[in-house]
């Protein structure tokens, strides 16, 4: 039955695509600009959990040493950061008709951005080690990463702030139905989550019996978490 | 507690001994660092900016890049005639290897800043009324964060494939909070600046921050 969660998961993205295009109202001086939104916080806060579960599951890790948590951790942060990917793609969509600028350098989209490069140094750490040591390198810098995120963000909203501020952030101002829509996205992109990281530990967990399969045949070094 | 430092400072006195001997990778890293600032004073000395405006964060973005140079090789010279082995069985506490290369780092840091900033002086024409102690506790509080990120990264990288490109790829977004807070600090040394307090404090936590991580870390960065 393994269609099941894919159709399931194209059913709730399209439902997701007619609350937001449907159901919300249109913004009033935005205008359709503004459903971007939805897809832009979502993406936002979904990319924000996975590196917050790369941080436990690499503390996880280092406790436990067992396998499960370091795929985890892997599986997480490339998800995190193809969600930030998206954060970062709609937010300059959205920000040249609404604040006349592809780019700010406000606390938050900075900060985003500070994010995107550690993860990425993440991921270019895991492919530049094997073996366990791997696992064991990656969980340190998946811990120091996360614990550095505060720092970044108050560092660049004091730094903002000492500073003329060129543009406003964006005030509130929500309709209870376009809350009811974000939250509804919040929920779809959450579902979608947990669907990519489920598929991306069975890959991993296939990958992992491969190459003990290789090891006990051949002999060979196995890399794969 | 009494042999933890006694470790450490033996374990520096042999860095700083063997820098001595050895200054090949610090030279080269003095040459790159005012290679970067000829190259920055070239370019900007035809734009209609004050030198105080943009000298802090050329400082510290050549310091950083230079740093790199010699950092890389803390751990990864140990390898030869697999010295690393018998400094794991040496010393008492991992923690002791991370403080004591940390502590050489920052004063081959220290170094290169004592060179750099007369140069950039002379170069820059800085002539604003200088806040020499408020100058002096950016370099020491900013140099001691630098080299503790660096050498915790230095750490993991040693034992990785890409190794050289890896260093800077790591800690360069993580040192953006100390980044910006020493070039508002230093800024505000230079010449007439806004309020620097914060930005002391941002440092203070930051050096803190990575003191505390990497010696409850670094048990599991050179596990054999």
């Amino acid at each position: 039955m393994h269609w099941l969660q894919p159709l399931g998961l194209s059913l709730l993205m399209l439902t997701n695509l007619y609350v937001i295009f449907a159901y919300a109202p249109v913004e009033r001086t935005m205008g359709i600009i503004q459903k971007i939104f939805y897809f832009h916080v979502a993406s936002a806060w979904i990319g924000f959990l996975a590196f917050f579960v790369v941080f436990a599951a690499s503390i996880a890790y280092l406790r436990t040493r067992s396998a499960a948590h370091d795929r985890l951790a892997v599986a997480s942060a490339e998800i995190g950061t193809l969600f930030t990917t998206l954060v970062l793609v709609t937010g300059p969509l959205w920000a040249r008709p609404v604040w006349n600028t592809w780019w700010t350098w406000d606390a938050r989209l900075t900060s985003t951005l500070v994010m995107w490069f550690m993860y990425l140094a993440y991921i270019i750490l895991q492919h530049s080690l094997s073996g366990r040591t791997r696992a064991r390198l990656a969980a340190v810098y998946g811990i120091v990463a996360f614990s550095n995120v505060p720092l970044v963000f108050f560092s660049i909203r004091w730094w903002r702030s000492l500073h003329p501020v060129v543009i406003a952030t964006d005030g509130g101002g929500l309709t209870p139905p376009m809350v009811q829509t974000l939250l509804f996205s919040l929920a779809t992109f959450f579902v979608l989550y947990l669907y990519l990281l489920q598929y991306r530990l069975r890959v991993l967990t296939l990958a992992h019996q491969v190459s003990h399969v290789l090891h006990y045949t051949y002999g060979e070094e196995g890399d794969a978490p | 507690m009494n042999r933890y430092f006694g470790q450490i400072a033996l374990l520096v006195g042999k860095d700083l001994r063997e820098t001595v001997r050895r200054p090949a990778s610090l030279l080269a890293a003095l040459v790159f660092a005012v290679l970067l600032l000829f190259i920055f004073s070239l370019q900007l000395q035809a734009m209609p900016v004050r030198s105080q405006d943009w000298a802090a964060a050329f400082f510290w973005t050549i310091l950083l890049f230079a740093s790199f140079f010699t950092m890389n090789q803390s751990f990864a010279k140990e390898q030869e005639h697999d010295c690393h082995l018998g400094l794991l069985l040496a010393i008492e506490e991992k923690s002791v290897l991370f403080l004591a290369k940390a502590l050489s780092n920052f004063l081959l840091l220290l170094v290169l800043t004592a060179a750099i900033i007369p140069l950039s002086i002379i170069f820059w024409d800085l002539r604003g009324p200088l806040d020499v102690p408020l100058l002096l506790t950016a370099m020491v509080l900013g140099n001691l964060g630098l080299s503790c990120i660096a050498t915790l990264f230095a750490g993991i990288t040693w034992q990785a494939q890409e190794q050289p490109v890896l260093l800077p790829i790591l800690a360069l977004p993580i040192s953006i909070p100390l980044l910006l807070a020493l070039v508002e600090l230093t800024r505000a040394a230079l010449g007439p600046g806004g309020s620097w307090s914060p930005w002391l404090y941002m440092i203070a936590l930051f050096d803190v921050l990575f003191l505390m991580l990497p010696i409850l870390l670094f048990d599991f960065i050179l596990e054999v």
